[in-house]
């Protein structure tokens, strides 16, 4: 394998691996808020692929107006979201009924995309591009590297960075983290539960619909989107269930493995990614970095 | 019945009779497509009854059925083409498949138990994404994406089965061995056992459950349905292909048990029949057909958790206690 | 301070509270002693606002009985739940840094310096645990982070619910010295404590709290002389037998 193959495969898996980082640091922080395993998370980053669409393409808005806009509806997701699959269940009875109006929730936003842009997938243009209108490609000496890989990674990077310092340093971030950790002290305290579970949702939510946004214009606008969460779900075992420095790297690791696996057979990456996420299992099921405190920590 | 042997409720008599009447309704008023759909439905019933012994039963939320049902699915498909150089009949291919996929299903189980709650589930989506992706490209057992067809037609007892009305009669007769199969196991002490591991799995095991060895059997018995199901489903449709046995599947099974009812063993029939002949019936609402159905579930889990059986029953209990309690304030005003 | 009228609380459709009236002066501690289930923390969460009641709850004359939780830890009534629920994931410092959010909002900047050494100068041990995870613990510190973190939101009244359960004798003797000690500061406290003998020792003034209404009440040293009180305690049967 000559060295121009192993960078692009890196960077292809890194930027993937990024990708997976966003939407598995937003189930664990959801698993922290609220204890519940939300299956309907990859769909939220269909749903925000779709909306940065349909601002980009059909309304043809400006880049800075684009993304104001984006983030207010990504704002709108989150707390519809939540008010409706999270708020009337959050005393459920039965523990898989949560899981279950997840699940609910994908099919419902899978359609409700079909429904308003139609199920043709849609293509999206590169951040950057070329004179007439490709996707650019970054070149470092003998290396080509195509730009929105390399953007993803910064962004999401950018991304994780900023939400990591909400949670751990500022002190809206740990009120946070307490009332996650035990809502019923931290209601004691004063601190509004709702408020900080809507300001959890918005903040997952963004994050996953930016990553969205960043990889539509790789693997196009459409409902297969949703998948993606998978290789998350296999990220936040491999890393460390409940660890957000977990999830991170194993997701990262999930990019690497299913990039590189796609030199010996392609079509078996799946196969590959998930093979080694039962192997964890099976020998290490705490993961990496795996925790003493679960779930709700 | 009557010198104190046990009584037929109501419930029964009337579920019963429910099923007797789909029985010998549905085959008057459908042929053709209509009656696939329902052959259909009846062919996810079996899977879903597996889905319930480990969900409802025991707890245990597990996407593995869509995985061995391919496997039934893929085990008829071999045997009955004469692909790999080896025929077998239908019947017979039919009725290996769930004993070569309980003893899979076991060892399978068996790794996959060790696992806890949450770690389990996991497990079983990376179980099904492998299965599927082996099944969508491994072409010299599973054909690849084109699937494998031409499959001999089941012939039982010297008779061809061919037609939609043909097969809806076996499948029903499959169906209810199956659905009494799964009621009886949950009055034994397998299904206490599972119904003591759901509701606090410490507490079963200081009683004396042995925890794992009860799930490894609950999982033998979903993968055996399971594989039925598919072996069912590749000789009634002829046809076999990797679509079917994906996650959003699995997801779908899942929400059939839910919605019946996910203990109660007419309401896996239920949920299963609702699922698969409601969408083809309501064509016309195709558009937001997915969107309703969606909405529907957030619905049910926020009002009906247990299922449409499940509320029924509850139904019935409020009913009770209020005759209980209005009978109490007779016997109160009464009292001097 | 405090005065309570006739409060009435429900849990669906059991009473748990039937018109329950205390007074509880100021800068001083009130205990309210009685037998599991006879109402003890449901009376302190109805003062904190965490569970629907009815019936008058005034403060200084200001009525808060239908108030949030937030706005009354806002106006320094602060409970310390039973079963300590320190924050696991979070250092000792980060736990008391929580514990301003009752004044400090949740932007700004202003500083907690003063809060902080104070608690710390109260409970050495956790300056000395300052960055360990709440988890890590023993029950002991637990407690005192607890009520450390209580004293973060400079409270006026602290209504503390069973500080001693599950802690060694000695521990628990330590902990009631600091809430004597917490109490010669200025802070109202109402102790609610299953551990009756060790509450009336340290009290100024008690409430026998028996099936959701209050039995009987007076200066701490008479309750604790009262032989209704070993029934209260005990339930209505135990005396029986010694009579």
């Amino acid at each position: 394998m000559n060295f121009n193959v192993f960078v692009a495969l890196t960077v292809n898996g890194l930027a993937m691996g990024v990708i997976y980082a966003l939407l598995a640091m937003g189930l664990i922080l959801l698993i922290r808020a609220v204890g519940v395993m939300n299956f309907a998370q990859g769909d939220l980053l269909m749903l925000g692929a779709y909306i940065t669409c349909w601002l980009t393409v059909d309304l043809e808005l400006p880049f800075w107006l684009m993304v104001l806009v984006a983030l207010l509806c990504f704002a709108v997701v989150g707390l519809i979201f939540m008010f409706s699959v999270y708020w009337p269940l959050r005393n459920a009875s039965y523990p898989a009924a949560t899981v279950i109006a997840t699940m609910g929730a994908s099919m419902v936003l899978k359609e409700l995309v079909t429904l308003l842009w139609g199920s043709l997938p849609r293509s999206m243009p590169s951040l950057v591009r070329t004179e007439d209108g490709s996707a650019a490609v970054l070149q470092i000496g003998s290396i080509n590297l195509q730009w929105q890989y390399v953007l993803t990674i910064l962004v999401g990077i950018v991304i994780m960075a900023l939400v990591f310092f909400l949670f751990e340093k500022m002190y809206v971030g740990k009120m946070m983290q307490a009332a996650a950790q035990d809502a019923y002290a931290a209601s004691m305290l004063g601190i509004p539960t709702i408020a900080t579970i809507a300001v959890t949702y918005i903040v997952v939510v963004i994050m996953v619909s930016v990553g969205g946004y960043m990889i539509a214009p790789i693997f196009m606008v459409s409902t297969t989107l949703g998948s993606l969460q998978l290789r998350a779900f296999a990220g936040v075992v491999i890393g460390g269930f409940g660890n957000i420095k977990g999830a991170i790297i194993g997701s990262l690791l999930v990019g690497l493995i299913e990039s590189f696996s796609t030199l010996q057979f392609s079509s078996y990456k799946d196969v590959t990614v998930f093979m080694v996420l039962i192997i964890f299992l099976l020998v290490r099921p705490q993961g990496i970095f795996g925790e003493r405190i679960a779930d709700k920590a | 019945m009557v010198n104190g042997q046990r009584k037929i409720s109501l419930g029964t008599l009337v579920v019963f009779a429910l099923v007797a009447a789909f029985v010998l309704i549905v085959p008057s008023v459908t042929s053709g497509y209509s009656m696939m759909i329902v052959n259909l439905s009846l062919i996810y019933a079996i899977a879903t009854y597996g889905l319930s012994v480990m969900l409802g039963m025991g707890g245990m939320l597990s996407f593995a059925a869509v995985s061995f049902m391919g496997g039934g699915a893929y085990w008829v498909a071999n045997l009955c083409t004469g692909r790999l150089g080896v025929s077998m009949e239908p019947w017979l291919a039919l009725l290996l498949a769930p004993v070569v996929f309980a003893v899979v299903g076991f060892i399978i189980g068996s790794i996959l138990l060790k696992l806890n709650g949450t770690y389990f589930t996991f497990a079983t989506i990376a179980l099904v994404q492998v299965a599927w992706c082996l099944f969508q490209n491994y072409r010299p057992l599973f054909g690849g994406p084109d699937g494998i067809s031409g499959i001999a037609t089941l012939e039982m007892f010297g008779l061809k089965i061919t037609s939609y009305t043909q097969w809806f009669y076996v499948l029903a007769a499959i169906t209810l061995i199956v659905a009494l199969l799964v009621e009886r196991i949950r009055r034994t002490q397998l299904g206490r056992s599972l119904a003591a591991i759901r509701d606090n799995q410490t507490a079963a095991q200081i009683l004396g459950v042995d925890v794992y060895h009860t799930k490894v059997i609950a999982f033998t018995i979903a993968a055996a349905l399971g594989a039925l199901s598919g072996a069912l489903y590749c000789l009634q449709g002829r046809f076999v292909s990797s679509d079917m046995f994906t996650f959003e599947r699995a997801t779908q099974f899942i929400i059939m048990a839910m919605l019946g009812g996910v203990n109660d063993t007419f309401g896996i029939f239920l949920g299963s029949v609702l699922i698969t002949v409601l969408p083809e019936s309501l064509r016309v609402l195709q558009k937001y057909l997915k969107i309703v159905y969606g909405t529907a579930i957030i619905l049910l889990m926020i009002f009906m958790p247990m299922g449409i059986m499940g509320a029924i029953k509850d139904g019935f209990k409020k009913m009770r206690r209020k005759k209980r309690e209005a009978l109490m304030n007779v016997a109160r005003e009464v009292k001097p | 301070m405090i005065k309570i009228e006739n409060l009435h609380a429900y849990y669906g459709a059991v009473e748990a509270l039937k018109g329950v009236n205390i007074d509880i002066p100021s800068e001083k501690i009130t205990c309210l002693i009685g037998a599991n289930g006879a109402g003890k923390t449901t009376l302190l969460k109805s003062i904190s606002g965490m569970i629907h009641h009815t019936g008058s709850i005034r403060v200084d004359d200001t009525e808060i009985s239908q108030r949030s939780p937030t706005k009354i830890a806002a106006m320094g009534i602060i409970h310390v739940p039973e079963g300590r629920h320190i924050f696991p994931g979070l250092t000792v410092r980060e736990n008391l840094e929580v514990g301003t959010i009752a004044w400090h909002g949740f932007f700004g900047r202003k500083p907690y310096d003063a809060e902080l050494e104070e608690v710390y100068a109260l409970f050495p041990r956790l300056w000395e645990r300052k960055d360990q995870l709440g988890w890590s613990l023993s029950g002991g510190e637990q407690q005192m982070l607890a009520i450390g973190r209580a004293m973060m939101a400079r409270p006026k009244v602290l209504l503390l619910d069973e500080p001693s359960m599950g802690l060694a004798p000695i521990v628990v003797s330590e902990l009631f010295d600091k809430i004597k000690e917490i109490n010669q500061k200025g802070h109202t406290i109402l102790l609610v404590e299953q551990n009756a003998r060790l509450a009336l020792k340290m009290s100024d003034h008690a409430y026998v709290l028996e099936h959701g209404e209050i039995a009987f009440s007076g200066d701490a040293e008479s309750v604790r002389r009262d032989p209704r009180t070993v029934r209260a305690y005990l339930g209505k049967f135990a005396g029986k037998h010694t009579a």
